[in-house]
């Protein structure tokens, strides 16, 4: 499909549902390619193929509105979608507070961030295998006790998005992504263990070596072998990068506008509050050339800014779009999220803890006895209360020094706290991850295990 | 031939039901393709290879209500085929949200590309007549859930905030969401199986949160099943739902923050079994184990749990979220029996691992829609009745943890090592049930923790149909269950050291 096509999709949903009544309608389309290959102790396990379309129309009638999609384009369909969002519209409550932005945001300009890689729409699968055997490859290459594997697979596609409403806007974003993820797992004694390592892209050139990659996740499941229970205390705590990124997860949970207008975030009332340590800094800047969740628009269609959330320490603004915004009563900050079957919510595109030229052996120089925490699992968040209690698995520290693995041991304290209790930044944060902190320095934290 | 037009009848009438006024119905797009049925077969499953043609048809609506009015509602319909080639261990999958001829032939092509092993391989022949459709019928449908007045479903949330907020007048908001689905699905094998099942699911979420001068807490309760609307409204289930929200969350406003070390921990019935869910149910499901990345993978026949504990996995439950006719690849379903007094008797099984692993299929070969390739997940996955009086076994706990009720669970199968997060926990002493605690974790590891299963309460409950299973970005409804029980030493992860 090209432009020409997909506008007449909009434009005939747009135009349908104005005729049917509707005070103003918005349109997302979004068609998919994508290809995703596994293989596993040097064999194909899988190829799977995908191409998907959908189409989500919203609709509304004066403050009522309604959210319908479906993935057939054809015409009738098109004509079906908007006689059921019609005759449903007129079922939906008020609400003063929604409707399209009242920014005046009118065109088709939207900037080039550099998303699209055509080499990825033409991959062959063959190639995609190769590197999916070479990483696997490569991890097994380490050591004799990385001796399975969950495989290694490689998952690559083209997004076009297209957004368009009532008030002359169309924008369109053509994107591309490669993903290359492998999950070696090593055993001896008896007990076996495995971490995994991975590149996420939007160019094939920029793809991390796929040796580079078996290499490192099979160092992260070998050095977790031997593994001992924690003893139950209270420590310094380093998040690994990859652990630290699951808190800046957290954090853009709690400062979400729909958290905060439904008072069920621990951070209701606290603009222009301390929340954290001074070294604090995040934000979301969703104009990254080539980054892992940049976006020209957002879900309402409005541009996208580079946004500071945190600076100092200090809370600056809560994550909105427009309708949320308009509950709290502020502009939107044009972080919507747009599923075409939904209504917008908030979502963040690169959210960054900013790094340090700090090596993270320097964090770990300064603990004399604590965990690095290499994994997190479980979902002991508690973002209306800011209680925190997680499954960890890490490597103790004595004296500055990495010493042995421990396990089966979770980690506990306050988000609060936890934001208050950073002492330490260090410079690794993986450039990959759309949420992205490099290492962090908790001041401690209670463990609790043996 | 005939058959499967018999089974096309059917399905045309329901999804002019379904999809009323689109003009061109999901079944007049399924008919090219019946045309075409045995050629996509044809192409894409060559001899010796096995896989399946999936069509599906789902209708999703979802209402939400906050501030007391439903501000929320979006309507989906979605329908696309995925054709699956199996050789061995490989597979083949595509799929298109375009079901027509050309496309699907596309796609059986794609399938069965991987299945080019050197050797020329020739297209199957089908013969329809050769299997019998017939399986269960768990959950009958008179109209898909999402056709049900929209008056009514807004009134039901109305009414639930309203039940909520009378609890007290420290909730200060009550979230809720109601989601309907109805669900068609066409399952067509070159061993000559044909299948069809019609699939409801109503999903009730509530959750409230409570406010007073030293904080805020929140709680969720819910349910719901493979029901009719209007049984669903009879049943009250829904009142429950909202006045166990509240009082959670209210319970949670008194609580003292948990303690941390290990201690023995008493589960309450019901949803706490998502216990067993973590901590053994991943850990028996057949792909992790035929690969032996399980840390049970070789343990048939060895003891893996305490004698008290005889854990089973049904999907034949009538009108339970986790129950189906027939699996997505069209297995009918059944009880299949994981330990059996503690020792481990079953994997559970898709038709991949099951061949590749010498057993039977189990009818856990599930997937969350027709873009993803099926894998052996759980249904309802249960600890049956022990003879323990309840009371009693809160009782003869000197000190502990008494869990009432879970949040979500997650478990790394390779360890075993899994966690899961109290939402309601009271401490245990001196037998008797004292303060609430709020943030405790459990954390322990699968092979081990069954076998500390002290004692096991007369009183199974199954829970209220709300669990949501996450495996390799797969989503699928589940049940789970437990009479009350005791586990000696587990780890309990709060902040507070005694």
């Amino acid at each position: 499909m090209d432009d020409n096509s997909w506008q007449s999709v909009t434009d005939s949903l747009i135009k349908q549902a104005m005729h049917a009544g509707a005070t103003d309608a918005e349109v997302l389309l979004r068609t998919s390619t994508r290809t995703e290959v596994v293989t596993r102790m040097g064999e194909t396990d899988g190829v799977l193929q995908a191409r998907e379309t959908v189409a989500g129309l919203r609709v509304f009638s004066g403050t009522r509105s309604v959210v319908v999609s479906g993935s057939d384009i054809s015409e009738p369909a098109l004509a079906a979608l908007v006689d059921a969002a019609m005759s449903r519209v007129r079922f939906a409550p008020e609400d003063p507070f929604a409707g399209l932005p009242d920014v005046d945001e009118s065109g088709t300009s939207t900037p080039d961030l550099d998303l699209y890689d055509p080499q990825l729409e033409s991959l062959d699968i063959e190639q995609a295998l190769s590197l999916s055997y070479e990483a696997e490859r490569a991890a097994f290459g380490v050591d004799p006790r990385i001796s399975n594997s969950e495989g290694s697979e490689c998952v690559y596609g083209c997004v076009d998005e297209v957004f368009s409403n009532s008030r002359n806007v169309y924008r369109h974003c053509r994107s591309s992504r490669i993903d290359l993820h492998v999950v070696p797992l090593a055993i001896a004694n008896g007990v076996m263990e495995r971490d995994s390592w991975f590149s996420s892209k939007r160019y094939l050139s920029d793809l991390a070596d796929p040796a580079t990659i078996g290499e490192l996740a099979a160092h992260r499941a070998l050095r977790r072998l031997s593994a001992v229970q924690a003893l139950t205390c209270k420590v310094p705590v380093i998040f690994e990068a990859r652990a630290a990124a699951s808190l800046l997860g957290d954090l853009a949970t709690a400062v979400s506008g729909y958290q905060i207008y439904k008072k069920s975030s621990y951070l209701c009332g606290k603009i222009g509050e301390v929340i954290g340590s001074a070294l604090l800094n995040v934000e979301d800047n969703p104009l990254v050339p080539r980054g892992p969740g940049s976006r020209p628009f957002d879900g309402d269609g409005l541009l996208t800014r580079r946004l500071p959330i945190v600076e100092n320490g200090r809370l600056l603004t809560y994550l909105t779009d427009t309708y949320s915004g308009r509950r709290l009563g502020v502009e939107s900050t044009r972080n919507a999220n747009r599923n075409p079957a939904d209504a917008p919510m908030v979502g963040v595109s690169n959210l960054r803890l900013r790094s340090t030229d700090v090596p993270v052996g320097d964090l770990i120089s300064e603990v004399k006895n604590g965990v690095m925490v290499t994994e997190l699992f479980g979902f002991g968040v508690n973002t209306t209360t800011g209680s925190y209690s997680r499954g960890a698995a890490g490597i103790w520290i004595e004296n500055g020094r990495l010493t042995y693995p421990v396990h089966e041991f979770t980690i506990a304290s306050t988000l609060p706290l936890i934001f208050a209790g950073i002492v330490g930044i260090a410079d690794d944060a993986h450039p990959d991850m759309r949420f992205s902190s490099p290492s962090l320095l908790i001041s401690e934290m209670t463990i609790a295990g043996k | 031939m005939n058959r499967f037009h018999v089974v096309g009848d059917r399905q045309e009438m329901i999804m002019e039901t379904l999809m009323q006024g689109t003009g061109t119905t999901l079944l007049s797009r399924f008919d090219v393709s019946s045309s075409h049925l045995e050629r996509l077969l044809g192409t894409a499953l060559v001899a010796g290879a096995d896989g399946e043609i999936y069509f599906e048809s789902t209708t999703t609506e979802t209402l939400s209500l906050e501030d007391s009015e439903v501000k929320r509602s979006s309507f989906s319909t979605q329908q696309g085929a995925g054709i699956r080639v199996v050789v061995g261990e490989k597979t083949g999958y595509a799929y298109s949200d375009d079901v027509s001829a050309d496309r699907l032939l596309e796609a059986a092509k794609a399938a069965r590309s991987i299945a080019r092993s050197g050797k020329e391989l020739q297209p199957v022949n089908v013969n329809w007549a050769s299997k019998n459709q017939h399986h269960h019928s768990l959950y009958p449908v008179d109209a898909p859930l999402p056709a049900a007045p929209l008056a009514g479903k807004i009134e039901l949330l109305t009414e639930i905030d309203r039940i909520a907020r009378a609890v007290d007048p420290r909730i200060v908001n009550v979230m809720a969401t109601l989601s309907l689905e109805h669900r068609s699905v066409l399952i067509a094998r070159p061993d000559g199986l044909l299948v069809t099942d019609e699939r409801p699911l109503l999903h009730l979420r509530v959750v409230c949160i409570a406010e007073n001068k030293a904080g805020r807490q929140s709680a969720s309760a819910g349910g719901g099943g493979r029901i009719s609307f209007e049984s669903y409204v009879g049943n009250r289930q829904w009142w429950r739902a909202a006045r166990e929200a509240a009082r959670q969350a209210l319970v949670n406003l008194d609580a003292k923050d948990a303690p941390a070390g290990t201690m023995d921990v008493v589960l309450g019935p019901g949803w706490p079994g998502i216990l067993l869910h973590e901590a053994i149910g991943h850990g028996l499901e057949g792909d992790f184990n035929r690969k032996g990345t399980s840390a049970f993978a070789g343990r048939l026949g060895q003891r893996v749990a305490s004698e008290l504990c005889t854990i089973v996995d049904d999907g034949t439950i009538a009108f339970r979220r986790g129950s189906l006719n027939v699996d997505d690849e069209g297995t009918p379903t059944q009880r299949t029996v994981l330990i059996e007094n503690g020792i481990l008797q079953s994997y559970l099984h898709d038709r991949q691992n099951a061949r590749l692993m010498g057993h039977l299929p189990t009818g856990n070969g599930r997937r969350q829609s027709f873009a993803h390739s099926p894998m052996p997940r759980m249904t309802n996955t249960f600890m049956l009745a022990g003879s323990d009086d309840p009371e009693e076994i809160v009782k003869k706990t000197r000190s502990g943890l008494y869990a009432k009720s879970f949040g979500g669970g997650q478990v790394d199968i390779t360890s075993g090592r899994f966690v899961f997060t109290a939402s309601e926990a009271y401490l245990i002493e001196d037998g008797r049930i004292g303060a609430p605690v709020r943030g405790a974790t459990l954390i322990g590891n699968g092979p081990e923790v069954l076998m500390r299963v002290s004692a096991v309460g007369c009183d199974l409950q199954l829970d209220e149909g709300m669990g949501t299973c996450g495996k390799s970005g797969q989503s699928v409804p589940v049940g789970v269950g437990l009479p009350t029980i005791r586990v000696e030493q587990l780890t309990v992860g709060g902040t507070a050291l005694s």
